[in-house]
């Protein structure tokens, strides 16, 4: 494209410019030709390395005397994740968190580091290894998501290579010492069984399922503080919840299209915590940040459209933050919704419970396999605290299903849905032409909604997930119509 | 929020624009014109001018600015020599550092080429510096986002 035209009169002539332009030609090829190695060398460093996250780092320990290892805690990794000790040689592992969150390095054995924050060392002082020591990090989570290690006796003689026996004795994942498939269970105590049949202690009292008025005011400012709290989850069953504010589900927030909310952030709990609206639109870098005990944050969102929305812990692994509590809702009204005799609001989830006064077992998460099924956080909750309904009063329930995992098919016995809003629309009014009515408010996890009805008459009216499987372990509760 | 940490990355980002600009202004535009207006003489001083302050501004200027917010933006993130090593973020900077010192070798060479009076290395050189300038900006922007 640089070849001059000969037709330009006071350019280089044609003649003269033949080999200008080769020389030209052989110049732009041959940087071409250097621009590529360039770029190849550069991708070559930017991309070898570490092939892969689940790629294992052996590390060989030299024979002899006391050998330190240096071990990295980060990016949901131990490294090296596989340490080979010859017999006789003593170890002492120098273990170093680089991440932003905070790891500890447990072995088998009992030893351990205490919880580093992001730069601390600790040292733990293994011994000789006559047999595999498996080690992982106790932050819970951390270790389903691959945060293990293994410590093999080195295997044969001195003369063979590091063979197949000592790879299948550190499968990735695997726990050489328990071989066990119930890791979540760290603690290897069996879960509470629910008795779904049982009636609360006298004291007990239910979550107030009443939705407060949205506050005059267009500016919300709410501080939320999470705790590790002691939950009774159903009749004698406790769980220690990460809770927002001290109850599963955390404060129900309300107010109308176009508020500002901001809310503080507060994490006094024992590990790293964060917090999505859902019911806002905001880059989820900074405000969706983990952040370590002791810190804070704000979080703000304008209310831009209504609907019933979900919030709950941004940190990983979330299945298990919200299935230990951390979850509620934002409702925010349609524009013009008039106002009703009882408003309330039901927020569906799941129990996976861990050992009694434990938190939830990630090896139930895992396999979908919740113990309860349970609005605002209690098992037949409102079954026990029947609410009470005037009859021919208008009621309006919002429902929203925190999960983690299930849906909700949300129906009352003996009347039906007038009115339905669903994910931000309305799917039924009812002044409708065709005269229809609901019988069920469906919602993915994470999927709100209102649904609208009158009792006729005085009586009991059950409400309950219709998934009859989930309305029987603990979805169920009672309307009672005076 | 326009922070001070903002504004260092807008120093580098403008560093990088003002390098990467003005080669291309040099070779796409200025180069070819000059080859159709100007007589073999004057075309080759005039290039040689403009590559000799273009080369002063990126010794005396472009050089420290860009290492040293470069620097601190890295000690801002937390970047260690250690880290650099690790796949991800750490090595995907350590290719954009490699290219970016191949660049100015190329570039410097570049000049030494054309004072030796060795053309076709020189403009070798001018477009290996220039396509090496756009892999580093591709690693720029393939860094995870901090």
């Amino acid at each position: 494209m640089t070849a001059p035209d000969p037709r330009v009169a006071d350019g280089d002539g044609p003649a003269a410019a033949r080999p200008g332009v080769q020389r030209d030609r052989a110049g732009l090829l041959g940087g071409l030709g250097l621009g590529v190695v360039m770029l190849a060398i550069a991708l070559v460093v930017a991309l070898t390395g570490g092939t892969s996250r689940a790629a294992q780092t052996h590390a060989m320990v030299e024979p002899g005397g006391t050998r330190t290892v240096e071990v990295t805690l980060a990016d949901m990794r131990i490294v090296p994740s596989v340490i080979e000790v010859p017999p006789g040689t003593r170890l002492v592992l120098h273990v170093t968190n680089t991440d932003a969150m905070r790891h500890d390095l447990v072995l088998a054995s009992g030893q351990s580091t205490p919880l580093l924050g992001t730069g601390q060392s600790a040292t733990i002082d293994v011994g000789t290894v006559g047999s595999a020591l498996a080690g992982w990090c106790s932050v819970p989570g951390h270790r389903a998501a691959g945060m293990t290690m293994s410590i093999v006796p080195a295997s044969g003689t001195s003369g063979s290579t590091s063979g197949a026996s000592s790879a299948t004795a550190a499968m990735p994942g695997m726990d050489p010492t328990s071989g066990g498939t119930s890791e979540g269970a760290a603690t290897g105590q069996a879960s509470p069984v629910i008795d779904f049949h049982a009636v609360p202690a006298a004291g007990w009292h239910a979550y107030d399922p009443t939705l407060r008025p949205a506050p005059g005011a267009t500016e919300h400012r709410v501080t939320l503080t999470v705790r590790d709290t002691l939950v009774e989850v159903a009749p004698g069953v406790r769980q220690t919840l990460w809770t927002f504010n001290g109850t599963a589900p955390g404060p129900t927030l309300h107010g109308k299209v176009g508020d500002l909310f901001t809310i503080t952030l507060v994490n006094d709990a024992s590990m790293g915590h964060g917090i999505d609206f859902h019911a806002g639109s905001v880059s989820p870098d900074q405000a969706m940040r983990t952040i370590a005990p002791g810190q804070s944050l704000t979080y703000q969102f304008v209310a831009d459209h209504s609907g019933a929305w979900l919030y709950h812990c941004s940190t990983m692994p979330m299945s298990l933050h919200i299935a230990n509590g951390m979850f509620g809702a934002v409702i925010i009204d349609p524009p013009d919704l008039a106002p009703v005799a009882d408003e309330l609001v039901l927020v569906q989830s799941e129990l996976y419970l861990g050992p009694q006064d434990g938190v939830a077992d990630e090896a139930k998460i895992d396999a979908e396999k919740p113990d309860a099924v349970v609005f605002n956080g209690y098992v037949n909750q409102y079954d026990h605290a029947p609410i009470r309904i005037k009859v021919g009063d208008r009621v309006r329930v919002w429902v929203v299903d925190a999960g983690p995992q299930r849906s909700a098919a949300f129906h009352v016995v003996g009347t039906q849905f007038d009115t339905v809003f669903k994910e931000g629309a309305y799917l039924l009014r009812p002044d409708n032409p065709e005269h229809g009515a609901s019988q069920v408010l469906d919602l993915a996890p994470a999927q709100g909604g209102f649904v609208e009805f009158t009792l006729p008459a005085a009586g009991h009216y059950a409400f309950t997930d219709h998934a009859m499987v989930d309305g029987e372990r603990g979805a169920h509760g009672v309307f009672e119509a005076y | 929020m326009l922070g001070i940490w903002s504004l260092v990355r807008f120093v580098h980002v403008v560093g990088a624009v003002v390098w990467l600009g003005g080669q291309l202004t040099l070779s796409a535009l200025v180069l070819p014109a000059a080859r159709r207006r100007l007589a073999d003489q004057d075309r080759a001083d005039l290039m040689r001018t403009l590559g000799m302050r273009f080369g002063i501004a990126t010794v005396a200027a472009l050089i420290p600015l860009q290492v040293a917010t470069g620097l601190a933006l890295a000690w801002h993130k937390g970047v260690t020599l250690a880290s650099l090593a690790q796949p991800g973020y750490g090595r995907t900077l350590a290719g954009k550092l490699v290219a970016f010192v191949l660049v100015m070798l190329a570039a410097g060479l570049h000049g030494w080429a054309n004072a030796a009076g060795r053309a076709t290395l020189a403009r070798a050189l001018a477009v290996a510096s220039l396509v090496g300038s756009f892999v580093v900006v591709l690693l720029a922007t393939a860094l995870p986002v901090s």
